[in-house]
């Protein structure tokens, strides 16, 4: 009887302690004006790419060639392009493109890769060791090589970009996991709780996993960044997601050959996912600095 | 230290054959006919047919792979293409060096242009220094490389005609590459160098030689910056890596005759043999690279030099104290 | 207050601050002792209590964005090492008054040979040449029980009792007046904590160094000091002889330090820790710090300013609650 009470107290204080441990890290993330800044600007993407056919002025893919290849004016603030589209509208539905990739990507990278380093620490052995080999074949192809391979196998298109630019992300996701694993069993408590009898899946979940937390969400929200511009850069090549979807990256390399005459086709795709990615890393910064303050001073 | 080297080497050939198979493999079933791609539309059945049969694509996916793995392997032959029938390797061997040079040069960049501007930010935290290199720094790795290059071409060539608008055959033509490819690199590794070299500076044995009387600059330069640039060269391997792939994009932008163009223009001929290839090389590239990080390590990092050694240490220093007893 | 001149060493109403996130975390707060030549003067408290930052302040190394002396004197030799410009004060560190660090897991470069780390501070303050001072640099090493040959082993290959001893050996490699040693056996095993305290006895009674030995271990103090002040929260709650404190102790936080202790004779069922917490430096209560731990707090002590009462002759106490003895003497 002593004992469940003891239990149920226990249990309840793990989480009021978690819980002061979470507003802890929104109170330092707050303080920090650039990561606020980036959180800012980082929610009007998000408002803008989920509200986006609310918003929009012209459908992204309504073509006036009366009205093509105009600069930006009162009635197209930011112009219009080859096909007569409203640059403006194209901007703010293709938020709903990069931000997709690169949340999708990073999630799906993330997921797997979480499993898959679950699986390895788990069991360890020769199971710890194929997967290990996997991610080691996978590490030595670069990042974007490997994105356009698996881009050519499974075609163009959203999810079939996501699924090639999260592939790229499994292994990193997966060694942290590991690596946690690792330091882990060499740690005296898990020794003790497992005098203890405490079993290994609940050693997993309540020990091991906890402490990845931080840094795989500070990677991953790093990653979104890099992985949006990847994105771009693949629409860029003519794969990933193509015209008339409004990506920045498509509407990009369709504006290169007339960035003589029409330089602002370029510009504003590109500046709006300067500021999307700046947005990410001031956020992914600022993040990092909350999770653990010992690295910042 | 030599025999961990060759072990390294050694473990490497087992990456590169499984990289080799994991990009046929993926190619292998990647949609469109090779056959059809090089006879072009309007061939007959018939004719593909043949040809299938000539190339072995008909074959099973295991003979055909035993086959790739052979010819690229033992024979160091990457095959045609399926465009021109041109020997990939060989197109390859021509276009290497210019992309070579990009990522090189990249690196070389990071290191003279980084690492100094992450030092001194470190240096003058807090400062205006810091915060400066650290608002470019962010923006650095916030832009993306094509557009920037664009940019800077309408900029520089079209504007103000100062450089050319695309090739390298003169010295001009290569400045713009060469900087908006090193651009995120510098960037990345002013942020790194900036807190590898804050964390190191808080150490405790900072604070041992200042109680020696150290002056600030020798405790800068002589204890502060040597174990700093040990993590970064970690940074330099996985940059390069990073370098050759954006490659593809950048000589892409600038018509530069290297492998990434090679590349871009077999993905829209859907030339299949040639991503195979080049990706493959590539992939090596990075894998030495990485090799090449791990020896460095042993060389500069003392304990890690331990842990190479390893047991020939204990032997070594046996031999050393009965020497000495 | 005038400082003691004849003393060898002589702090005066040390106040350190630490400014961090727009809090003050108030360190040290008016602290006060002399340290006669040839003595070892023993600092004890609990971990937090301000005594490292103490000895870092004689030393001038606190990191200064967060830390800042406010006020106070350090009388070295003659000098108030608080006027002292950069250069002349490095002249001092490590050749007249040096430093041994508390945890030698990480006091030691681990990418420089051990002897180069003690040659250099060799060179620096005699002027030798490298190779003399690698020479005078093993010497050391022999000193401190390692083998001369290990000099050009990188500090990894030590366990961690030889790497105290190297850093022990770094900071006795000038000769120093004055050792400022911060824990030093704290990181270490008991059986290896002997051979070191052993170690460090044996070198100051060949140089006739001055030691402040900081340390939260009633044992050490009793093994080797002279004299011994109790730290609290920032200040000196009292200072003495060895044999005055510990026979005599007066302060009720220096009691409850004593009463800590597991008696294994007595027989005790369970520990008789001090209740509650040192306070947060960047709260402190008013009046006496530690009124809301001790036991004999009256209102009184919540709201008055305590000043140090001497109890007899070199016995003097922060408390209101202790008699002391016929006209007061100079507080400190």
């Amino acid at each position: 009887m002593l004992d469940t009470k003891n239990g149920v107290a226990l249990a309840e204080e793990d989480a009021v302690k978690k819980q002061s441990q979470i507003k802890e890290i929104l109170k330092r993330l707050c303080k920090n004006k650039l990561a606020v800044l980036g959180m800012v600007i980082l929610l009007l993407y998000i408002l803008v790419a989920v509200f986006a056919p609310l918003i929009i002025p012209y459908d992204f893919a309504e073509m006036n060639i009366l009205e093509k290849n105009q600069g930006p004016s009162a009635q197209h603030w930011l112009g219009t392009d080859d096909f007569g589209r409203d640059i403006f509208s194209r901007i703010l539905y293709g938020t709903r493109y990069s931000l997709g990739l690169g949340i999708g990507a990073c999630a799906l990278g993330l997921a797997i890769g979480v499993i898959l380093g679950c699986i390895a620490g788990y069991f360890g052995g020769w199971v710890e060791e194929l997967i290990m080999r996997f991610c080691d074949v996978f590490q030595a192809i670069p990042g974007t090589l490997l994105a356009i391979v698996i881009s050519m196998l499974l075609g163009t298109g959203f999810v079939n970009t996501v699924i090639a630019l999260g592939i790229g992300r499994i292994t990193l996701n997966c060694r942290m996991v590991r690596a946690q694993f690792l330091s882990q069993r060499k740690l005296e408590y898990v020794e003790a709780a497992q005098a203890t009898n405490c079993s290994k899946v609940k050693l997993m979940f309540v020990h091991i996993l906890p402490n990845a937390i931080s840094p795989l969400i500070v990677n991953t929200t790093m990653g979104i960044g890099g992985t949006i511009m990847m994105a771009a850069g693949l629409s860029f090549i003519s794969l990933g997601v193509r015209p008339p979807l409004p990506e920045w990256g498509a509407m990009m390399s369709a504006a290169r050959e007339f960035i003589r005459y029409y330089p602002y086709q370029l510009l504003f795709p590109g500046l709006a996912m300067a500021f999307l990615v700046l947005a990410l890393n001031l956020f992914g910064d600022g993040l990092r600095d909350a999770l653990d303050p010992k690295l910042k001073n | 230290m030599i025999r961990y080297v060759i072990k390294r080497i050694l473990m490497i050939i087992p990456v590169v054959l499984l990289v080799a198979v994991a990009i046929f493999t993926i190619m292998h079933f990647c949609p469109g006919d090779p056959a059809e791609i090089i006879l072009g539309v309007g061939a007959s059945a018939d004719d593909i047919n043949n040809l299938r049969d000539q190339m072995g694509l008909n074959d099973p996916f295991f003979v055909q792979l035993g086959r790739y793995m052979y010819q690229t392997f033992i024979q160091f032959d990457l095959g045609e293409s399926f465009t021109n029938g041109l020997s990939i390797a060989g197109e390859i061997a021509t276009r290497f060096s210019k992309t070579l040079v990009l990522a090189l040069s990249a690196i070389m960049i990071q290191v003279v242009v980084g690492i100094p501007l992450g030092m001194a930010a470190a240096t003058h935290r807090g400062g205006w220094l810091d915060h400066l290199c650290m608002v470019l720094a962010i923006i650095g790795i916030s832009v993306p490389a094509f557009w920037i290059g664009l940019q800077l071409l309408l900029l520089f060539a079209q504007n103000l005609r100062w450089l050319p608008a695309y090739g390298v055959d003169t010295w001009q033509g290569w400045v713009l590459p060469i900087i908006v490819n090193s651009l995120r690199g510098v960037a990345q590794m002013a942020r790194q160098a900036r807190s590898s070299m804050l964390e190191v500076i808080r150490s405790d044995y900072i604070s041992t030689g200042r109680a020696k009387g150290l002056s600030e600059r020798k405790l800068l330069f002589g204890y502060a910056l040597p174990n700093a640039l040990i993590p970064l060269i970690q940074t330099l391997g996985m940059s390069f890596g990073q370098s050759l792939g954006g490659t593809v994009i950048i000589e892409n932008v600038f018509s530069i005759p290297g492998i990434g163009q090679y590349m871009v223009k077999a993905i829209g001929n859907r030339d299949y043999a040639v991503i195979r290839g080049t990706v493959v090389i590539l992939s090596i590239a990075f894998s030495l690279c990485m090799l090449l990080v791990d020896v460095a390590f042993g060389f500069v990092d003392p304990r890690i030099k331990a842990q190479y050694t390893g047991k020939g240490k204990r032997r070594r220093v046996r031999k050393e104290a009965k020497a000495h007893a | 207050m005038q400082h003691n001149e004849k003393a060898f060493l002589s702090v005066r109403d040390l106040v350190v601050e630490y400014t961090s996130d727009n809090q003050v975390i108030h360190a040290v707060n008016g602290v006060s002792f002399d340290l006669e030549r040839g003595k070892t003067l023993g600092l004890v408290g609990e971990t937090g209590a301000g005594k490292t930052t103490i000895a870092q302040s004689i030393l001038r190394i606190l990191p200064d964005p967060p830390a800042r002396v406010r006020s106070g004197e350090i009388w070295y030799d003659g000098q108030n090492l608080m006027e002292l410009d950069n250069n002349a004060m490095r002249k001092i560190r490590g050749a007249q008054i040096s430093m041994v660090f508390q945890d030698p897991m990480t006091a030691l470069n681990p990418t420089m040979r051990v002897g180069a780390q003690i040659a250099d501070g060799i060179r620096l303050h005699s002027g030798c040449s490298k190779k003399e001072s690698l020479v005078r640099a093993q010497d050391m090493l022999e000193m401190v029980g390692i083998p001369k040959y290990r000099y050009r082993e990188y500090p990894h290959q030590f366990s961690g009792g030889m790497k105290q001893r190297v850093v022990i050996a770094i900071a006795l490699a000038c000769n120093p007046n004055l050792l400022l040693a911060d824990e030093p056996t704290t990181a270490l095993d008991v059986t290896i904590q002997a051979q070191v305290l052993n170690l460090i006895k044996i070198l100051k009674k060949e140089k006739n160094t001055s030691m402040l030995l900081i340390t939260h271990d009633l044992g050490v103090v009793a093994d080797t000091c002279d004299n011994v002040a109790v730290v609290y929260a920032g200040e000196i709650v009292e200072s003495g002889t060895l044999e005055e404190i510990f026979d005599n102790a007066a302060h009720p936080y220096t009691l409850g330090l004593f009463n800590s202790l597991p008696n294994m004779s007595a027989g005790a069922e369970r520990l008789r820790p001090i209740a509650g917490m040192m306070p947060d430096p960047a709260s402190l209560p008013g009046g006496c710090s530690f009124h809301p731990r001790c036991p004999k707090a009256t209102e009184a002590c919540k709201t008055e300013r305590v000043g140090m009462h001497t109890i007899s002759g070199t016995h003097c106490c922060r408390c209101n609650k202790v008699p002391v003895a016929a006209g007061r003497g100079e507080g400190l």
